[in-house]
């Protein structure tokens, strides 16, 4: 039995997912020397597969302890599991195949890297809480960085969102509009499909904020606006105007529109 | 609340929202209702939670950075291998606040000094009674059995009685430590039962 999280969660202690328990405790009973072949298994869905959740595990409790060689194998298979989770930073589009080098992905890995080292360095020397939630979920947890580091990137680049409209005021033609709200590519029964669901959500990560937020809204099933004070709306969470809401909501289905009839057309 | 602050608060929120076992509408609105001042960072990580991982190519050039991130872990000097300090969850309750603590919780004070004493055996206690005690000392079950799980503790003075190391005495069950103090059938049956 692993040594309990001490990370509280409305009074009570947070805990590993039984999987992870499960896997920390088959792993205690095998030697050394196999806890080292299995750390070689990069395929989640090979038994043998050590959940990266165990392998914080086990450099949270390394101390002094004379197997060095042991944990630093183990500290380099953690390690690539937070660099195989950060976005590429060779990416497509150098022509004839070749590819090019995504200064935003560099800096998001430097970030994510470096934010995570120095959690593990603060836990050596004392505890950091923050690690236990990485015991609870490790690639939701690095999520969070992630986030955090594509943010930074985007500041630093200067990036402003692209504003070739105001939100607040511009109007939609009414029939586009209204052709928009008729075409919900992100109606229920389509995104059944886990085909259409992928390409979907690649043309969602490719609109601006405004409009991403907007859809992940919907996409949970929360509403535009609502009468009664007492229902959670995108209007009340995201503090913009129902009608901002519903331009930013027809803008985004249009532009995924297109972004799905382009990839068919490719 | 200082930008440190805030920020620190920011992080574990979205850390907590990150490992919810589902991100429904019932989290969702659950953690946007609570925090409002975060709502599109945690919109936002929604869509990051969602991203594929896209593998990386592994360049040579990690080995040394890898090298070097293990070689700055190992230079901090790990914590001291002691076990860590315990929560008492009695340390609020001394003098008039302790006698207040056993009528509130309607046992006598020897069965409370027994407990803070940690001379019963955790696991013996009934599961209602634990969570009261827990309520009432605003602590929590686990912390609580954490603290009784220990030594039991050495009465002050006994280190300087003793012409050898003095040992901590041997636990007892809990239903033995009510026969002792001879709690009536109606007393036993309130602390068995009550979980109010």
């Amino acid at each position: 039995m692993a040594v309990p999280l001490r990370k509280l969660k409305d009074g009570v202690l947070y805990q590993r997912r039984l999987l992870v328990e499960n896997a920390i405790d088959d792993l205690m009973k095998v030697s050394r020397s196999d806890q080292a072949d299995r750390c070689k298994i990069a395929d989640p869905s090979d038994p043998g597969y050590i959940p990266s959740e165990c392998l914080l595990h086990l450099i949270r409790g390394c101390r002094s302890d004379n197997s060095d060689h042991f944990f630093a194998m183990i500290f380099r298979t953690l390690r690539r599991r937070v660099l195989t989770r950060l976005p590429n930073p060779a990416i497509k589009g150098g022509g004839e195949g070749k590819s090019l080098v995504s200064q935003r992905n560099i800096a998001i890995k430097e970030y994510v890297v470096d934010r995570f080292q120095a959690m593990l360095v603060q836990d050596r020397a004392g505890y950091d809480e923050r690690l236990d939630y990485y015991e609870v979920n490790f690639d939701a947890a690095l999520a969070t960085l992630r986030l955090d580091g594509r943010k930074k990137a985007l500041r630093e680049e200067k990036r402003s969102e692209s504003i070739g409209y105001d939100d607040e005021t511009s109007e939609l033609n009414a029939e586009v509009e209204k052709a928009a709200a008729a075409q919900n590519p992100v109606s229920e029964s389509k995104l059944d499909d886990p085909v259409y669901r992928s390409r979907l959500y690649a043309a969602i990560e490719s609109l601006p904020d405004n409009q991403r937020r907007v859809i992940e809204l919907l996409l949970r099933g929360i509403q535009i606006d609502s009468q009664e004070p007492n229902i959670p709306t995108i209007v009340r969470f995201l503090g913009c105007t129902e009608k901002t809401a519903r331009n930013r909501r027809d803008r985004a289905y249009a532009a995924i529109r297109k972004a799905l009839e382009m990839e068919e057309d490719a | 609340m200082s930008t440190a602050d805030t920020d620190s608060l920011l992080e574990h929120v979205l850390l907590a929202f990150a490992v919810e076992p589902s991100h429904d509408k019932a989290t969702l609105e659950r953690y946007l209702s609570r925090y409002p001042q975060y709502a599109t960072d945690l919109v936002d990580l929604l869509s990051e939670l969602r991203l594929s991982s896209e593998a990386i190519v592994h360049t040579a050039g990690d080995e040394s950075a890898a090298q070097k991130a293990w070689d700055a872990f190992t230079a901090t000097p790990p914590r001291a291998e002691r076990p860590r300090l315990v929560e008492n969850p009695f340390t609020l309750f001394q003098g008039p606040s302790f006698v207040a603590l056993a009528t509130e919780l309607r046992i006598r004070r020897s069965i409370l000094i027994a407990l803070r004493d940690r001379i019963v055996i955790a696991t013996s206690i009934p599961k209602p009674f634990l969570k009261r005690l827990a309520i009432a000392t605003r602590s929590t079950t686990e912390v609580l059995l954490e603290y009784l799980d220990q030594p039991t503790t050495v009465a002050p003075g006994a280190s300087y009685k003793s012409d050898g190391k003095p040992e901590a005495p041997a636990k007892i069950e809990f239903e033995r430590l009510l026969i002792n103090s001879g709690v009536t059938s109606e007393e036993k049956d309130d602390i068995f039962m009550s979980s109010t």
